[in-house]
C-alpha cells in the first residue's frame, strides 16, 4: 500500500451510519457526534465533503440539542457534555451553519464549565482535564466569544500542568502524554500565549516520539498508533518543527495502515479500522504535504479553508509548503 | 466451561415483573428491524428501559439495577453513570458499598473515563477516611496495566486532594478568595501526611523493579520528590537521586525514561550536564572498549558501568554527551552529532539542526532554526 486510498475510505465513512442494527453503532452512541466530526473532518481533506447529506447531518447535530442544559450531548437523548459540544460547532463550522444553533446559550454553558482554579470541567459533574481547556477556547473562539472565559486563569492552569520534560499532561502532576501537549499546544496558541512554552524541550520530546518502523508513540517507552501521527505531528507543526520528523518514513506507516478492502485506518498495521484513526492518519497526511489530499489547520484540527475564512489563527507549518 | 461457574440466566428487562409498569422508549434514529443478536438485543433492552426511567426521571433502587446492568456492558456511556450517581446521592445508598462495587469492576474497565471520574465523585463524599485505601487499590490497577493513565491521575489527585498541605497545589497563586472550596480540613495531620508521601518513593521503587522502563513511574517520581505539593527543595535528595538514576541506567542503558528524569534533575537544579559527563561517557563507548574501562576502573564507579549485555554505544548516552559539550562550548559536540545521524538515522534532520546550531554561538537546545 503506497497510496492514499482515497475512494475506499469516502465509502468506508459514508457506511458507518447504515448499519444502526449494528451493536458497534449502539455501543459508540456516547461518541456518536465526535464520529461525525472525525468523518467530515476527514472527508473534507480528502476533498469530498459532499459524500455526506449536509442537511441530514445537521438534522442530526440539531438533534443531540440538550434544551435542558443549553449545550449538545454526542447521540438525542444524551446529557449535555464538552466533547460533543465543541463536535456539533465544528460541524456547523464546516457547513456554515452556525446560525442553527443556540450559540448564546452554548456560549454561557460552556463558559460555565471554568472552574476557580482556571481549569475547565466537562460537564456539571466536574472531572477536569486539559481537553476541556483546549475544547472551551476552540468552542469559544469559532464562536467569537472568547471573552466569556478567565483567559489568564486558563493559561495558567494549562501552565500548572506543565512537566520537567517540557510536555504537558492531563491534570497538575500528570505525565506528559502526546495527545494532552496537542490540546494544551493549541489551546495557547489559540489563546496567543505560545511564549508559555518550553519550546525547545518540548520539541526535543516530541521529535523523540519517532520510533524506528517511522510511527509515532505517545509517551516514551510506549507503542506506535496513528492517532500520534496527528498529536505529535500537529504540536510540532504549530512550533514550526515537523522537519525533525522523518515524514518519509511515518508517511509509509500510516498509509500501511490503512484497510485495503474495506477502507478506513487502523491504530497500526492489521488492526480493526475505525472512524478516529481514519481522521487523524489522513490529517496528518495532510501536514506531511501528501499530494492530493487539502490542507488541516492543525490548532482547531479543521478545514484549513473553513478557519481561512473565519479569520482565525493560521500559524503553522504544512511540509512542502512555503519551503524557504 | 461456564457450567464450572454457574450464573443466573441473564433476564431481560421486558421480562422482569418489576419492570412490567414500564413502558420503554427505542432509540430514536430510525427503523430498528429484528436485532440480528441475542447480546445486541441485551443492550439495546436495557437502554430502552434507561431512556423511560431518564424521561420519568425516576431515582429508585430498582435504577441502580439497571444502571448497572448498562455499565456492565458499556462502560462509556456517561449518562448513565451521571444517573446512577445523581440516583445514589437522591436514595441516601451507602457510598462504601459502591466503591466496592466499582472496585470489581474497574479493573476490566481501565480505560473508562467514566468509571474513574465515578470513582474520584465517591471520593469526595467519603472524604480523606476512605482516600488510603484508595493508593493501595491504585496499585492493585496498576498491577494490571502499569501503565495505565487513568489510574495515575487518579493516584496524583488522591496524593493532591487529601495529603498535601492545606493551599494545595490546585490552588492558583492568582485564585485568592475565589479558589475551591476546600472539601475538608486537610492538613490537621501533617506527619502522617509526609509519611504518605515518603511511601510513594517507596512504591515507586517497588514499580521500577518490576519495570525500569516504564515512564509513568519515573514521571510519579518527578512529580512526588521534586513538583509535589510536599516536594523538598534540598540538595540532598538531588544528589541521591541522582545516584540512583545513574544505577538504573547500568541496568538498562537504552532508556529513555531513566535518560530523562535524570535531566530532569539536572535542569530543575539548575545543574551543569558536564558534571556528569565521566558517568555517561562509556556507554558512548562500543562494548568492546568495556573490559579495559572495568580493569581501570575505581572499585566505586563499577557499578555505574554499562553491564556486559547492553547494547552499546547508547543514543541516549550519546545525545548527553553531545548536549553537556555543547553546553561547555566544546566542538568536539559536533562529531557527536555525526555519529547520532549514523545511529539514530529517523532523526537525522534534528540531530543535523543541533549541529548547525552549535556554530551560531553556544545556542541553547532546540534555538530557532
Amino acid at each position: 500500500m503506497d497510496t492514499l486510498l482515497i475512494e475506499k475510505h469516502v465509502k468506508y465513512i459514508q457506511s458507518l451510519g447504515e448499519n444502526t442494527d449494528d451493536l458497534m453503532y449502539h455501543m459508540t452512541a456516547h461518541l456518536r457526534l465526535n464520529a461525525i466530526y472525525w468523518g467530515l473532518t476527514a472527508l473534507c481533506i480528502m476533498g469530498r465533503p459532499d459524500a455526506l447529506v449536509k442537511e441530514d447531518v445537521i438534522e442530526f447535530v440539531m438533534s443531540c440539542w440538550d434544551d435542558d442544559e443549553g449545550a449538545f450531548g454526542a447521540h438525542p437523548g444524551h446529557d449535555a457534555h464538552i466533547l460533543p459540544t465543541l463536535s456539533a460547532i465544528q460541524i456547523l463550522t464546516i457547513y456554515d451553519a452556525l446560525d442553527r444553533a443556540d450559540t448564546k446559550r452554548i456560549v454561557t454553558w460552556v463558559a460555565a464549565r471554568q472552574n476557580p482554579t482556571g481549569s475547565f470541567s466537562g460537564d456539571q459533574w466536574g472531572e477536569t482535564d486539559t481537553r476541556f481547556a483546549y475544547i472551551a477556547v476552540q468552542a469559544l473562539e469559532l464562536l467569537g466569544r472568547l471573552d466569556a472565559i478567565d483567559k489568564d486563569k486558563a493559561v495558567a492552569h494549562i501552565n500548572r500542568c506543565k512537566n520537567f520534560d517540557g510536555g504537558f499532561g492531563a491534570t497538575e502532576g500528570a505525565e506528559s502524554h502526546a495527545g494532552q501537549i496537542f490540546v494544551c499546544t493549541a489551546a495557547l496558541a489559540i489563546l496567543d500565549r505560545l511564549e508559555d512554552i518550553d519550546q525547545p524541550t518540548l520539541a526535543w520530546w516530541l521529535a523523540e516520539r519517532q520510533l524506528p518502523n517511522g510511527g509515532l508513540n505517545g509517551r516514551p517507552e510506549k507503542l506506535e498508533d496513528v492517532c500520534y501521527s496527528f498529536w505529535v505531528l500537529s504540536a510540532l507543526s504549530i512550533l514550526h518543527k515537523l522537519k525533525w520528523i522523518d515524514s518519509e518514513a511515518l508517511v509509509k506507516f500510516i498509509l500501511s495502515a490503512q484497510d485495503p478492502d474495506g477502507g478506513g485506518v487502523a491504530d497500526r498495521p492489521g488492526d480493526m479500522v475505525d472512524v478516529f484513526h481514519t481522521c487523524f492518519g489522513i490529517c496528518g497526511l495532510s501536514l506531511l504535504g501528501y499530494p492530493g489530499v487539502h490542507e488541516i489547520n492543525p490548532i482547531y484540527c479543521l478545514p484549513a479553508d473553513v478557519t481561512r475564512k473565519k479569520g482565525l489563527h493560521m500559524d503553522y507549518e504544512v511540509l512542502g509548503k512555503d519551503e524557504t | 466451561m461456564e457450567f464450572l461457574n454457574p450464573e443466573p440466566p441473564y433476564v431481560l428487562f421486558r421480562d422482569r415483573p418489576e419492570w412490567s409498569d414500564v413502558t420503554p422508549i427505542a432509540q430514536d434514529d430510525g427503523p430498528t428491524p429484528l436485532a440480528p443478536i441475542l447480546y445486541s438485543d441485551k443492550y439495546k433492552d436495557a437502554t430502552s428501559y434507561f431512556r423511560a426511567i431518564y424521561v420519568a426521571k425516576e431515582y429508585s433502587p430498582r435504577v441502580l439495577d439497571l444502571t448497572l446492568e448498562i455499565i456492565k456492558q458499556n462502560a462509556s456511556h456517561y449518562t448513565v453513570w451521571q444517573y446512577r450517581y445523581r440516583t445514589l446521592l437522591a436514595l441516601n445508598s451507602p457510598l462504601t458499598q459502591e466503591l466496592h462495587l466499582l472496585s470489581k469492576l474497574l479493573p476490566t474497565h481501565l480505560k473508562s473515563y467514566q468509571a474513574w471520574n465515578h470513582r474520584r465523585l465517591l471520593l469526595l463524599q467519603l472524604g480523606k477516611k476512605s482516600a488510603r485505601g484508595e493508593l493501595a487499590f491504585a496499585e492493585i490497577a496498576l498491577a494490571k496495566d502499569a501503565k495505565n493513565y487513568h489510574t495515575w491521575v487518579y493516584r496524583e489527585w488522591l496524593l493532591c486532594n487529601f495529603f498535601a498541605p492545606a493551599p494545595a497545589i490546585t490552588t492558583s497563586p492568582a485564585a485568592g478568595e475565589d479558589a475551591e472550596p476546600a472539601i475538608e480540613e486537610l492538613d490537621e495531620d501533617g506527619g502522617a501526611d509526609e509519611e504518605v508521601w515518603r511511601e510513594e518513593v517507596v512504591f515507586t521503587d517497588r514499580m521500577l523493579e518490576d519495570d525500569v522502563r516504564n515512564n509513568s513511574v519515573w514521571h510519579h517520581r518527578f512529580f512526588v520528590l521534586f513538583e509535589g505539593p510536599r516536594a523538598k527543595q534540598s540538595p540532598d535528595v538531588a544528589e541521591s537521586e541522582i545516584e540512583y538514576t545513574k544505577h538504573k541506567i547500568a541496568l538498562a542503558p537504552n532508556n529513555a525514561s531513566s535518560w530523562n528524569y535524570l535531566r530532569g534533575i539536572l535542569s530543575h537544579t539548575r545543574t551543569p550536564l558536564p558534571l556528569l559527563l565521566p558517568f555517561a561517557r562509556p556507554y558512548t563507548l562500543p562494548q568492546s572498549a568495556q573490559s579495559s574501562l572495568r580493569a581501570f576502573a575505581d572499585p566505586g564507579e563499577l557499578p555505574f558501568l554499562p553491564g556486559e549485555k547492553a547494547q552499546l554505544p547508547c543514543v541516549a548516552a550519546l545525545e548527553f554527551v553531545a548536549d553537556a559539550l555543547a553546553e561547555e562550548g566544546k566542538p568536539e559536540a559536533g562529531g557527536v552529532y555525526d555519529e547520532l545521524v549514523q545511529r539514530d538515522p529517523v532523526r537525522k534532520q534534528f540531530w543535523e539542526y543541533r549541529k548547525r546550531s552549535l556554530q551560531s554561538a553556544s545556542a541553547p537546545v532546540g534555538a530557532q532554526a
